[in-house]
């Protein structure tokens, strides 16, 4: 470098490209020294949460390496717990727009071994049922075998729907990271809303529906008035049933006391008139996310069917 | 500035020479991060270890950089130096790197750094670039614990320090009775006012004592 001349570019080149060099020496020192504090660090936000799944547990943090297992955008971090399983932060967006985040582990064999949320936000009483520690939905979950399809919470549709593709893209990851076949998604198994029995063999019994006849002028077709609990208060309709075919003709909410921008699902022009040709045979889906107050519709119309037949 | 100037004003500098509220540099971070005196030292620090490092290898590399390159050769100099002090405090104090945030980084472009390494480091040998970085950065420091005392103060009615290490409480003194502080303190407008009034104070003393040497002549 003496016999060069400073202003040549040869010299500045080789400079700049030494200054850098010596620079990236430094950094790669300075990096081999504090990484493994820094990755302690990172954990020790979230150790805490961890050691409820897996007390006392070797942990760490796997997410980078297998975070493009994730297809769904649903897995915030996965952390193995070394021997034990691997325990997923997960997000998802129930009823609530903020959404909630929540833990989940799973053992080595698949089996769930910890489900705990971390910051939620659902309605009290309804979606925050799926969050209760030591909850009956906590208690489902845990008893859930690896091959089990991740149950939905009545009376909170949305949120344990959310919680359901958010578990069932942790068991995508998992089955990726140990190479093991992908299970079914839960969502196939209830296609996200409550399978319902006949209407007949259905429980209404909390719903405390009552009907009266409002009408017969016409003698095939009845117009009874009915009331039935919702949610929150009674719902009145008027249910109008062919008493020759014993099928629902029409319904109609003539009076909505339940819980305004969720219940209202359940009484909204197209979900009533999926009850037009419902017996008391049928099947009739609860709305999801509006639970309550469909089973007040559905006890409103097995109680109008079951009038028109005599029982 | 000459070396034996450095060396006599270290501390009537301090207000003088001030980079924040004599010479307005570095103040974005001034008015950002100093809400409570954690980060003020912590960000003090931060820059004085930078600044004084930075001098001593700027001034180390002076007479070898030719002008034309010398910015590009400042700033893998300073970057270098503000990123491995953002990996010391993200493992050893890493409640404090997430409080200062980008701020951290953000040295990197502050305007003490860059504005000392060209007008004090790239011309002066290495021992005067040294003791500059370092009342530069005490001088910097100082101003931000002015200005967070202030704010932390007015805002909170509270003077506390944690252990930015361990993050546990030091000490914390209620001085304000709780409902008669000023929130607004702790906000940007706060910063602006406490930065308007302390730069107006020194300011005032800076003509107060050229006044007085005006008066001895």
């Amino acid at each position: 470098m003496k016999n060069l001349n400073k202003d040549s570019a040869v010299y500045k080149m080789l400079l700049l490209g030494t200054v850098c060099g010596l620079c990236g020496l430094l950094l790669s020192g300075a990096n081999a020294l504090t990484a493994p504090l820094i990755e302690q660090n990172k954990l020790g936000t979230i150790k805490e949460k961890l050691e409820m799944i897996y007390p006392g547990g070797d942990f760490s943090d796997v997410t980078d390496k297998y975070i493009n297992l994730d297809e769904s955008g649903l897995v915030d971090g996965i952390y193995e717990a070394a021997g034990q399983g691997y325990i997923f932060t997960l997000h998802g967006t129930g009823y609530n727009s903020d959404g909630f985040t929540f833990i989940a582990g799973f053992d080595n064999d698949g089996t769930i071994s910890g489900f705990k949320a971390l910051e939620q936000k659902e309605t009290d009483g309804i979606g925050a049922r799926c969050f209760e520690d030591g909850g009956d939905y906590e208690n489902q979950i845990l008893a859930l075998n690896a091959s089990d399809p991740i149950p939905l919470l009545s009376g909170a549709t949305l949120t344990s729907s959310a919680v359901q593709k958010s578990m069932d893209a942790a068991r995508t990851v998992l089955a990726g990271i140990q190479g093991s076949p992908v299970p079914a998604s839960s969502g196939n198994a209830a296609s996200g809303t409550t399978p319902a029995a006949g209407l007949a063999a259905e429980d209404f019994s909390a719903n405390e529906a009552a009907c009266r006849i409002w009408t017969n002028t016409d003698p095939s077709e009845y117009v009874y008035k009915c009331t039935a609990k919702g949610f929150e208060g009674v719902n009145e309709a008027m249910v109008t049933v062919n008493k020759d075919e014993g099928k629902i003709v029409s319904i109609e909410v003539t009076a909505f006391n339940d819980t305004k921008d969720v219940g209202d699902k359940a009484v909204a022009e197209a979900e009533l008139a999926r009850y037009a040709g419902v017996t008391l045979n049928s099947e009739v889906d609860a709305t999801a996310g509006a639970t309550f107050t469909s089973a007040s519709v559905r006890a409103m119309a097995a109680a109008a069917l079951n009038a028109a037949a005599g029982n | 500035m000459s070396e034996t100037k450095v060396k006599d004003n270290f501390f009537t500098r301090l207000l003088t020479d001030n980079p924040v509220f004599g010479l307005y540099l570095g103040i974005c971070s001034t008015l950002a991060i100093t809400t409570n005196i954690n980060n003020a030292i912590g960000m003090g620090v931060a820059v004085t270890v930078v600044l004084t490092l930075s001098n001593i290898l700027v001034s180390a590399v002076r007479n070898i950089t030719p002008d034309d390159i010398h910015i590009p050769v400042y700033i893998v100099i300073i970057a270098t130096l503000v990123t491995i002090v953002g990996m010391v405090m993200q493992a050893y104090t890493p409640a404090l790197y997430s409080a200062l945030g980008a701020f951290i980084d953000l040295i990197v472009v502050n305007c003490i750094i860059l504005g000392r390494a060209e007008a004090f480091a790239s011309m002066n040998p290495i021992g005067p670039s040294a003791r500059d970085g370092l009342s530069m950065g005490f001088s910097y420091t100082l101003s931000l614990l002015a200005m967070s005392l202030i704010r932390q103060l007015f805002g909170t009615g509270i003077i506390s320090l944690s252990n930015p290490f361990t993050n546990t409480e030091i000490f914390a003194v209620r001085l304000i009775p709780e409902g008669f502080e000023i929130p607004m303190f702790t906000s940007q407008v706060g910063a602006f006012l406490t930065f308007a009034c302390l730069a107006a104070a020194i300011s005032a003393y800076k003509n107060h004592q050229s006044a007085k040497a005006e008066g001895v002549k």
